[in-house]
């Protein structure tokens, strides 16, 4: 009886066992068939940003923490953002980084989704200025904010001070033939304009159409005067030094003074009096976006003072929970105009091509 | 037996060929790994050397519009009339196909254009003085300006915004060499060439397989097999090529010449292997660079490793052959002797003689063989003594010690053998019972020594005086029989029982002295008297006892008388 009894108990362990097999093999199995899709459908946040925004090892604490891939793509100027938010194709971007300006232009098309700030915790961490959003221009419509700031810079003047006994106070010094071949400007229709524009003492961003004309005279004049113009960081850092140029007017603001001072150059930085251009880089969550959730996660990730601080200390870029360091001594002297819209992006365009080609004032 | 000596040559053999295929398969395994990894590494040095090649080939294509340039700058120099210049600038655009535009920039005049042709579809244009534009602030006029003459500036790769046109936007350089009068720098020649053209002399020469890569010296794809990588930095992205490729960002850094790597396949990609080349770009004290890179299926690589496996396989499967042939050729050298010698053993326990065996050889088969032929020595000759003594033995129990006759067991063995052959041969025989009278006397008076010599005296006259074929022998004391064979009539066994009682009549000499013995003898017939040996032999003892009793009655009548 008892060798019956344990017989019967051995024929059902490998009875069970068998099953256990099966089963496991099967779930294998299925694994295997399923493995591919279930990478394909992991979870793919989007985002457009600036070079340093979302660098890798920032990205990975991310990821990791909401097991999800995030695929930054990065452009260097607001056309190239503009034309790749604008595009159809691909599965598009669910969160983008970009000044008021262009905020503002994606609030007027639509293209972007109001925040709920209290989803994002450390908006609370801010300095006063950037919570009251109200105030900010661009960035909201009908009393709902579409954008919360993330980074700033001016575009100020960086200077060399072995040539430089004392900072220049205006921008007009980019004109001045004194510093002929010595000077370098952004390549950016739209900043170009805006900055002859405040040369003239006009508003940068709402010229008269009757004004483009002598505009652009004056913009060849900047072309004469320039030792070239840059697009990347790290061209204007090799210009700088290897032509000795005196003065710059630096996009990349502190991020582009940080670069030149790591080069081991002595420049300072000033903002002149006819004030200082300013983008004001908000992070915002476009319509397309299919996890709402996720990326407003993302813009609360970003203001974490931990990423934050990594962000300025790698980038030079002011954050906006702390005040830049990088202006004390030199201090700004004029005021800081961030960017809106301007009146016609075409046709500063179009007239930036010609005059960067080279053509003749007596052509405009 | 039989399968024990299959068992020997089988194990033996088999040995030997699992030695040898897996001594071969050993070789071969270790030749194929270290030549798979010999044949990899030299795939991948060969397609470095290419992308060198490449590179070099690249650079003398610089060279040559470096000369071009620097020859219609010295051209410029001289050449006071621009129509004429014009001429010389189409003219070169008319032999080089991937030139865009030549121009003549003067070092004056915020770098006005003073003589351009550009290459419009298929047309040579020189374009009108009043659209010549100023291009002082590009690094090519710029950075030409400061070089000596002859020399020239090799600017970075872009894409072309210099034409409002849409469709100029592609990716050029441009190559610009002082024109120098008297000391003085006038201004610049610039030729702008068209990369994709440019290039096409040197990749295209590339099999399909191979995909062609160029970075500048910041890591931005300037060619990639896939063209939506390349001038990343022109849509304001960047796509760095040690972003892609790690090991490319000592390259960049400087800390390498070159490197060699390999990408594992993915399901949508097949397995790749790079190689990257940092070439020098511009003129020399710039420390300008671009990376050239190759890729190259791993599939190619393998398959020459494939094939190496297979001819090592090959070449393995013959050797195994070999091996095993080699096997049962050693197999049954070492064996086929051990089989001789087993095949004597056989023979000789058979008691047969056998062929000669190997005792000549020297190594252990010849030892074995000499021990083998001492042992068969030594057992014949052990046999023989044991034979000797054998018939010794059946002597000593068939035969009288004292007489030398056979004795009653022999006689009792014997008498059937000849009963049952006189049966067949229908001849009769006879049975004589011998006994002497009055021996105890004999012995009594004389002792037994004369006993027994009268007894060996008896033997020899009953041999003396029966025949040649008759048996005789003792069977116990002074009982003696003769058994005589085809004996037919009863006249011819009395014959032969007078001559015997007659051979008694003569006193025997008995150490030299007359000996008289008396003897009694009966005699029974086969079939006559009897049908089987006992009662031939009861009836011939009844013969011989009746004998006795006429013997003694006839002495007591002589005593009586």
């Amino acid at each position: 009886m008892a060798f019956r009894a344990l017989r019967q108990a051995a024929d059902t362990l490998a009875r069970q066992m068998r099953c256990a097999s099966v089963a496991l093999l099967l779930a294998m199995g299925m694994g295997a068939l399923l493995a591919p899709f279930t990478a394909q459908a992991a979870t793919v946040l989007r985002v457009l940003s600036w070079p340093g925004y979302a660098d890798p090892d920032v990205v990975a604490v991310f990821e990791k923490r909401h097991r999800v891939k995030v695929e930054v793509t990065t452009v260097a100027s607001d056309e190239v953002l503009r034309a790749k938010l604008d595009s159809p194709d691909g599965a598009g971007f669910d969160l983008v980084a970009a000044n008021t300006a262009e905020i503002s232009r994606l609030i007027a098309h639509d293209k972007l989704i109001p925040l709920l700030s209290g989803n994002i915790p450390n908006t609370a961490r801010q300095l006063l200025r950037f919570r009251q959003l109200q105030s900010i221009a661009g960035i909201h419509r009908r009393g709902e904010v579409y954008a919360m700031p993330f980074t700033y810079s001016e575009m100020g003047l960086v200077y060399d001070r072995q040539q430089f006994s004392t900072p220049p106070r205006s921008i007009a010094v980019l004109w001045d033939v004194r510093w002929q071949g010595k000077v370098l400007a952004f390549a950016d229709s739209s900043h170009g304009f805006s900055l002859a524009a405040m040369y003239r003492g006009l508003a940068p961003f709402r010229v008269d159409a009757s004004r483009f004309s002598a505009l652009a005279k004056d913009l060849v004049a900047l072309r004469r005067n320039v030792r070239s113009f840059y697009s990347l960081p790290e061209e204007s850092v090799e210009l700088f030094r290897k032509h000795k140029v005196a003065v710059m007017h630096a996009n990349y603001g502190q991020q582009q003074l940080k670069q030149l001072r790591d080069a081991g150059l002595d420049v300072g930085y000033v903002v002149p009096k006819e004030g200082a251009l300013a983008w004001l880089d908000c992070w915002a969550i476009t319509r397309r976006s299919t996890q709402v959730a996720l990326a407003t996660e993302w813009i609360n990730y970003m203001l974490d003072p931990a990423v934050s601080r990594q962000f300025t200390r790698r980038q030079g870029l002011a954050n906006t929970l702390e005040e830049p360091p990088v202006l004390a001594g030199d201090g700004p002297m004029g005021p800081i105009v961030w960017l809106e819209p301007v009146e016609d992006e075409t046709l500063r365009a179009r007239l930036w091509q010609r005059i960067v080609s080279g053509d003749r004032p007596n052509r405009f | 037996m039989a399968r024990m000596k299959w068992g020997i040559a089988l194990r033996l053999g088999a040995l030997l060929a699992s030695f040898s295929v897996f001594a071969a398969v050993l070789a071969g395994y270790y030749t194929f790994d270290s030549s798979r990894e010999r044949l990899q590494g030299r795939a991948e040095r060969s397609l470095l050397a290419t992308t060198q090649v490449l590179a070099r080939h690249m650079q003398a294509g610089f060279g040559t519009v470096a000369r071009d340039t620097a020859f219609m700058a010295s051209v410029a120099a001289t050449e006071m009339d621009r129509g004429r210049l014009a001429d010389v600038f189409k003219a070169s655009l008319a032999t080089h196909s991937s030139y865009q535009q030549i121009r003549l920039i003067s070092a004056r005049d915020h770098g006005l254009e003073l003589v351009r042709i550009d290459r419009q579809g298929d047309a040579l244009v020189r374009v009108a003085d009043d659209l010549l534009q100023e291009k002082a602030h590009f690094p090519f006029v710029f950075e030409a300006l400061g070089l000596p003459a002859g020399t020239v500036y090799m600017s970075e790769f872009g894409i072309n915004h210099e034409d409002a046109a849409k469709d100029s936007a592609l990716p050029v350089f441009s190559v610009a060499s002082p024109v120098v009068q008297a000391g003085q720098v006038r201004g610049v020649v610039v030729v702008r060439v068209a990369a994709e053209p440019f290039l096409r002399n040197f990749n295209a020469a590339l099999p399909t397989p191979y995909g062609f890569f160029l970075s500048n010296r910041w890591g931005d794809f300037l060619v990639h097999p896939d063209a939506t990588q390349t001038f990343g930095f022109d849509r304001g992205q960047r796509i760095l090529i040690q972003e892609s490729f790690a090991q490319v960002a000592a390259l960049i850094d400087g800390r390498a010449e070159d490197a060699v790597l390999s990408q594992p396949g993915t399901t949508d990609e097949e397995a790749l292997v790079f190689s990257f080349v940092r070439m020098p770009f511009g003129s020399q004290g710039e420390g300008r660079f671009m990376v050239v890179g190759l890729s190259q299926p791993l599939a190619t690589v393998q398959g020459e490793v494939l094939d190496l496996g297979r001819s090592i396989l090959k070449i393995l499967l013959v050797l195994s052959v070999v091996g095993v042939a080699l096997a049962a050729g050693v197999s049954r050298v070492v064996t086929q002797p051990l089989q001789v010698l087993v095949k004597a053993a056989q023979v000789f326990s058979r008691g047969q003689s056998h062929g000669a065996l190997p005792v000549q050889r020297s190594d252990e088969v010849g030892e074995l063989a000499r021990s083998f032929h001492d042992m068969e020595q030594q057992i014949s000759r052990q046999l023989t003594e044991l034979s000797v003594s054998r018939d010794a033995m059946a002597q000593l129990a068939h035969h009288d010690t004292l007489t030398g006759l056979p004795n009653r067991r022999m006689f009792e063995q014997r008498l059937p053998q000849v009963l049952e052959l006189s049966r067949r041969s229908g001849r009769g025989c006879a049975l004589l019972f011998v006994d002497l009278d009055d021996f105890k006397s004999i012995n009594d008076a004389h002792g037994h020594a004369v006993g027994d010599l009268v007894l060996q005296a008896v033997a020899r006259t009953i041999v003396g005086a029966v025949r040649q074929v008759d048996a005789v022998a003792r069977l116990a004391g002074d009982e003696f029989t003769v058994l005589c064979e085809n004996v037919d009539s009863d006249d011819a066994a009395l014959q032969i029982v007078d001559k015997l009682e007659h051979a008694f009549d003569t006193p025997f000499d008995i150490d030299g002295r007359p000996f008289p013995v008396r003897a009694s003898v009966g005699l029974s017939l086969f079939p006559r008297d009897a049908h089987d040996a006992h009662t031939l032999l009861a009836s011939a003892d009844e013969a011989m006892y009746r004998v006795k009793q006429s013997h003694r009655r006839r002495l007591f009548v002589s005593l009586r008388r």
